[in-house]
């Protein structure tokens, strides 16, 4: 018979035998969640890092007491996986060698919207409270402790712009929510105010601008119908209508349901001590309240500025209502509830959802101005980051935490966009920063499916990199011991193949196991903070989302995987790619020389098609990776003949003998010629690494 | 820190009851001389009240082995006129006088052995009327898994007995008691009660000393009466059983299975008719099948006190394993077996001051299913879904029962731990749980008594509570004056009664954070009641 070891802890025991057989858990560790000391992070290089991205509901299913509404055969509902069985698999994490941990939200959720649940955390209802689904708070700390333990820091995904479902716009005023509005919305609005835009009647009168103009005639038959739970986007904000036409801005109304938990945040505790009179995120004032995002930026003939205001004021697709984050009360609730998290659970970082969704830093200059734009922007413009930023850094360092990392995910492929959010201002109150990084959107289009998947040139590798220099902060935000990561966001921008809001790297057209190797292969040798999606190494391949979160305990059957199987070719590709990172410093922090690319597509049979070759160069070492991009050619690093047949140089002298050292080297060698130059061969889609012998 | 404090304190109910035990009470003159001598004080464990009338031996309900039975919510009162029979060998006296016969008077035949017939009646009740002060229903905060009296839900309890005795060298009988609870019709106007068969069962007497009874039946041992509590033993199953009675031993099997109605244990679903329409089916039926084991030890003492008796008490469950379909996706999910078991003692000591004075002690651990009790669906299970071996319950109870003249004092109070399955050690579903409730009484004149009933529980959680994100214990202080109307004469047990209670409840801030966050009570720290009840029971069904 085994007593649970929940009976004996150490204490004191008092004579009877009675008391014996009691036992007593020493509750200080949950008394002092909030006190416990926090790890320092002094010895941490961003630069070291291997972030391994979790969905924590597709992982490991290690609490079976929390299986509340579990559909593990339907993919858009929860599945069970939780923060114990994240703890249980802390092992396999290490064994495969990544070195940090991004783990999906972790707050408590909207149950459910339109039959799909909230497995991935995005649609938050209480900021302040952990998801039951995964754990409690005792649990989430115990996962990051553990991790600790093992030297793998823990970043927390964290959402900012938005809420969940957590009201509806009552348009006619009847106090319910209605799925379907005749005859209301937008383009009504634009009836009303703008005049007909349909042609030969089209008189868009001077009430408006040619941009709503355009929107109203784009938008006039989809926008005739509505729904309250989440219309489109109104510059002027979701707007109440009646038959006898409009009656001011829309009422919202908090849903309550309590069965799904779409009911208004329950209000923080006494020791949060936040006022009754501060309001809360049940507060209409606290939302924009314009309607649901409806163009995108790189959409139509729109000016800039109203695509990015409507992009930064309305409310996400799937009814996720916008945040007033110009709100200085907002601004403060936000800052505060995430500094609690950092607080009670001791996470080494932030990735910010929507990032591009909250402020304007980008210049104004770039935009053909809006003459109905409401918001201010520009790179000296605090805005909400500006504020959230600063004082987070401030915050992690007075609990003794430095390096806190903040990177962002703007799903843009516009690199300059991207690097905005990486830039400092200056203001009224003084200089404050923003972003350490971003998530490296550009060259996920650019490189990877362009150049990886769809052959592109590999040039534009060396035109990315080239432009990062203009469109990147170059400096750091903040020391470590201030709470920064001391390093400039140039350096740490973070790389990925897929993530869950993207299909499978294996899911495109034509991918083979080898294009993904070969993307691998590029990714943990380029410089940057290199980001793994679960399951890469057991090679998934969903479609798009929620084919893209499969359950990481089911194995891949199709390939004849067990769950977590450490044994396969594949998995030991990924694991030794990552040590060879991680064994050498050059790969990690050495700046970056391009030596080689083609300007030809890869599938163009040439000498050299297909390659790219690099250095990283570091104090201690310097080593020159090449990878071959084509399908087809083994590829040399020499010109063909017809343009001259030189090779590559690099700053390896003559006589040099290289190595390479990757995990498929196979012992090949190259000697660098008498003239300076190397001509190194790569098999299609190989790669080498190589080292001075 | 509180953990070992509430372990100190199950020390206590040991120091109490060694205090309380005979050693002390042997000071005092018996108390019992010419009184008659009550079943109740021959087992000694559980008080009895005594009976005003002793009835006729042939309408008694006779005795039965077995644990005792009766409703959740009553005590365990159980009163009857014993049978007189011989204290050596247990035989029924046949109560009749020999007429003596002259020696030329003929011998006269014996009369034959008639068999009779008996019916009788019992029932156990309570219900009162009182006000929150707010003009709504008051309610009896509670934060422990037991907790004290003073303002209960009505119930009642019509107990129907026949018996036919002899049959041969058996005594049979048919037992059936009928327990309503919720809302009154005349407070609701809703014309339904919720009704329970709480014992259904034939039992077969032999000798007086074995019994073999089959059916559905509440079976228990002795209560913590201001707690409403059965700390040792106390099941509902169908089943049957077997006890064995002699001189101070007492040994009582049973063996019983239940099938509740919950989605663990059972499930039907429609599926497709085979020719048209739809077929209700049974897709899951889990049996839980319970059987115990306890005996009885008379240590020390005569039947009739002050005497000492040791209890030895074992259970064993078992859930057979199962197949749930998911309503949502139609795929189906295994649900494996599940065993606990329970072992416990009971301590117990009577005869001592007057009337109903006694002290027993408890001591049960449980582990796996048995920690949910019979009628309980398991929580917090392990990654395999078992309960066992990671649940445990532990349980130090006492009850003790103090009469002297006008003045009485009734004492409760239990320590008990649960521990759930799920690997989280810092979980709210684990806690230790502290109750003690003291009721003192007094005779101011006649039937007027005064009473003060004092409480107080608390639980410790070893987890966060997840609406405060910090660690509470809750607790709750109660005070209970009460002008008691006992027309039947004084004493703890003696009912019927009528009682004049005003209740001031103080919950601490844990306590009112069990509340959601919508609920009124959550924001009421001080909580009154003032109400009107009445409490009797008679003949009511025992084991």
């Amino acid at each position: 018979m085994r007593i649970s070891a929940k009976c004996f802890l150490p204490s004191p025991r008092w004579l009877l035998a009675l008391a014996l057989l009691g036992g007593c858990v020493d509750t200080d560790p949950v008394r002092e969640l909030r006190t416990r000391p926090h790890r320092s992070n002094a010895d941490v290089d961003w630069r070291d890092q291997v972030i391994y991205q979790v969905m924590i509901d597709r992982f490991e299913n290690g609490d079976r007491s929390n299986d509340f509404n579990v559909e593990p055969n339907v993919p858009a509902r929860y599945h069970g996986g939780d923060w114990r069985g994240l703890i249980n698999r802390l092992d396999y994490i290490e064994e495969l060698g990544v070195t940090t941990l991004w783990i999906s939200p972790v707050v408590r959720n909207v149950e459910d919207d339109a039959g799909f649940a909230s497995y991935h955390g995005y649609w938050a209802q209480d900021l302040l409270r952990p998801n039951p689904h995964f754990g409690d708070l005792m649990v989430l700390r115990e996962l990051v402790d553990a991790a600790h333990a093992r030297g793998i820091l823990v970043i927390l995904d964290i959402v900012t712009n938005h809420m969940g479902q957590v009201f509806f716009y009552d348009i006619n005023g009847n106090g319910r929510p209605d799925d379907l509005l005749i005859g209301g919305g937008t383009s009504h609005t634009c009836v009303q105010v703008c005049g007909s835009p349909i042609e030969p009647e089209r008189d868009c009168s001077n009430a408006c601008s040619p941009d709503e103009c355009e929107y109203c005639e784009r938008g006039y038959s989809y926008l005739e119908r509505i729904t309250e739970w989440d219309p489109e986007y109104d510059p002027r904000g979701v707007q109440a209508w009646s038959s006898l036409g409009f009656s001011g801005d829309s009422a919202i109304r908090f849903l309550y349901m309590p069965e799904i938990n779409r009911t208004p945040p329950a209000p923080p505790p006494d020791w949060f001590d936040w006022p009754a009179s501060r309001g809360w995120f049940d507060n209409d004032s606290w939302y924009n309240r314009r309607g649901r995002v409806y163009t995108w930026w790189h959409e139509g003939p729109y000016s800039v500025s109203f695509l990015r205001e409507q992009e930064t004021l309305g409310d996400f697709p799937g009814g996720l209502k916008d945040l007033n984050t110009d709100h200085p009360i907002v601004q403060d609730a936000l800052t505060r509830v995430f500094q609690h998290w950092i607080e009670v659970a001791d996470f080494d970082g932030f990735r910010i959802d929507t990032l591009k969704h909250i402020d304007r830093p980008e210049p104004l200059e770039w935009e053909d101005w809006w003459e109905g734009a409401t918001t201010e922007g520009g790179r000296d413009h605090r805005g909400f980051w500006g504020e959230f930023c600063t004082r987070i850094r401030s915050g992690a360092a007075s609990l003794g935490k430095q390096n806190f990392f903040m990177f962002g995910e703007a799903f843009d492929g516009n690199d300059a966009l991207l690097g905005a959010y990486t830039f400092p201002g200056t203001d009224e109150n003084g200089p404050f920063g923003r972003l350490d990084s971003v998530f490296y959107f550009s060259q996920k289009y650019r490189v990877i499916d362009g150049v990886f998947v769809n052959g592109n040139p590999t040039v534009e590798i060396e035109r990315l990199y080239t432009e990062r220099a203009t469109n990147y902060y170059d400096q750091s935000h903040a020391s470590r011991a201030e709470g920064g990561i001391g390093l400039p966001p140039q350096q740490v921008l973070v790389g990925f193949l897929d993530n869950h809001d993207l299909h499978r790297f294996l899911f495109h057209s034509g991918a083979t196991v080898e294009m993904l190797q070969n993307a691998l292969f590029y990714l943990l040798t380029w410089d940057g903070i290199p980001c793994i999606y679960y399951g890469t190494e057991q090679l998934f391949d969903g479609g798009n989302d929620p084919a893209n979160r499969e359950d990481m305990f089911l194995g891949n059957p199709e390939r004849g995987f067990a769950p977590f199987d450490t044994s396969h070719e594949h998995f030991g590709f990924v694991r030794d790619m990552i040590a060879l990172r991680r064994g050498h410093v050059a790969l990690r922090r050495g700046g970056v020389q391009v030596r080689w690319t083609t300007a030809t597509r890869a599938d163009e049979e040439r000498r050299d098609a297909g390659l790219f070759a690099f250095e990283r160069v570091h104090d201690e070492e310097t080593l020159l990776v090449v990878i071959n991009s084509s399908n087809d050619f083994e590829s040399e690093t020499c010109a063909p003949a017809s343009e001259g047949g030189a090779c590559m140089r690099t700053s390896f002298g003559p006589g040099t003998t290289l190595r390479d050292i990757s995990p498929r080297g196979a012992g090949y060698t190259v000697t660098v010629a008498g003239d300076g130059t190397v001509a190194v061969t790569v098999p299609p889609r190989g790669g080498r690494v190589l080292a001075r012998e | 820190m509180r953990r070992c404090i509430a372990e100190g304190v199950a020390a206590l109910p040991m120091i109490v009851f060694l205090v309380a035990s005979p050693a002390a009470a042997q000071d005092e003159p018996g108390t019992d001389e010419g009184q008659p001598v009550s079943p109740q004080a021959e087992d000694g464990n559980r008080p009895s009240p005594p009976v005003p009338e002793p009835l006729p031996p042939e309408e008694s309900a006779g005795d039965s082995f077995g644990a005792g039975i009766g409703p959740e919510e009553a005590p365990t009162p159980p009163q009857e006129t014993p049978v007189e029979r011989d204290e050596d060998t247990g035989a029924p006296a046949t109560g009749e006088a020999r007429t003596p016969v002259a020696d030329d008077v003929p011998e006269l035949e014996e009369p034959e052995e008639r068999t009779s017939h008996h019916f009788g009646f019992g029932s156990y009740g309570r219900l009162g009327v009182g006000t929150d002060f707010h003009g709504a229903t008051p309610q009896q905060p509670q934060v422990t898994a037991h907790g004290p009296r003073t303002v209960q839900s009505p119930y009642l309890e019509l107990d129907l007995y026949y018996t036919i005795d002899p049959v041969g060298p058996y005594l049979v009988r048919t037992v059936t008691t009928l327990g309503f609870t919720d809302d009154l019709f005349h407070y609701t106007g809703d014309w339904s009660a919720m009704l329970a068969l709480r014992n259904v069962y034939a039992e077969f007497t032999y000798r007086d000393m074995l019994s073999i009874w089959v059916g559905s039946r509440s079976y228990r041992g002795d209560d913590i009466y201001l707690l409403d509590f059965w700390p040792l033993d106390n099941l509902n199953t169908v089943g049957g059983g077997i006890g064995f009675r002699r001189d101070r031993l007492e040994i009582a099997w049973h063996i019983g299975v239940n099938r509740l109605i919950d989605e663990y244990t059972y499930q039907e679903a429609d599926v497709p008719d085979r020719l048209f329409g739809a077929e209700r089916i049974v897709l899951m039926d889990r049996q839980r099948l319970v059987t115990s084991l306890g005996g009885s030890y008379r240590l020390w003492g005569p039947p009739g006190g002050p005497a000492i008796k040791l209890k030895v008490y074992l259970e064993l469950h078992y859930l057979a394993s199962g197949t749930m379909r998911r309503e949502e996706d139609n795929t189906t999910e295994h649900l494996p077996s599940d065993w606990g078991w329970t072992g416990g003692l009971q301590l117990g000591s009577w005869g001592w001051g007057e009337r109903d004075s006694h002290a027993n002690l408890f001591l049960r651990f449980s582990q796996g299913l048995a920690a949910y009790g019979e009628m309980g669906i398991p929580f917090g299970v392990d990654e395999e879904k078992r309960t066992f071996p990671g649940a445990s319950e532990l349980v130090v109870g006492l009850s003790v029962n103090y009469e002297r003249g006008r003045f009485g004092i009734l004492g409760a109070g239990y320590v008990r731990r649960f521990t759930d399955a799920d690997p989280n050690i810092y979980d709210e579903d684990d806690y230790w749980e502290l109750v003690l409730d003291v009721r003192p009484w007094i005779v101011v004149f006649g039937p007027i008594q005064l009473a003060l009933d004092l409480s107080y529980q608390q639980r410790f959680p070893y987890g966060m509570s997840p609406s405060a994100l910090e660690l509470l214990d809750p607790g709750i202080l109660q005070v209970a004056p009460m002008i008691v109307f006992a027309p039947l004469g004084p004493g703890s047990y003696v009912r019927p009664q009528i009682r004049l209670v005003y209740r001031m409840a103080y919950l601490n801030e844990g306590a009112l954070d069990t509340y959601a966050f919508e609920d009124p009570r959550r924001y009421d720290e001080v909580t009154h009641y003032v109400g009107l009840q009445v409490e009797w029971w008679y003949n009511s069904s025992y084991r």
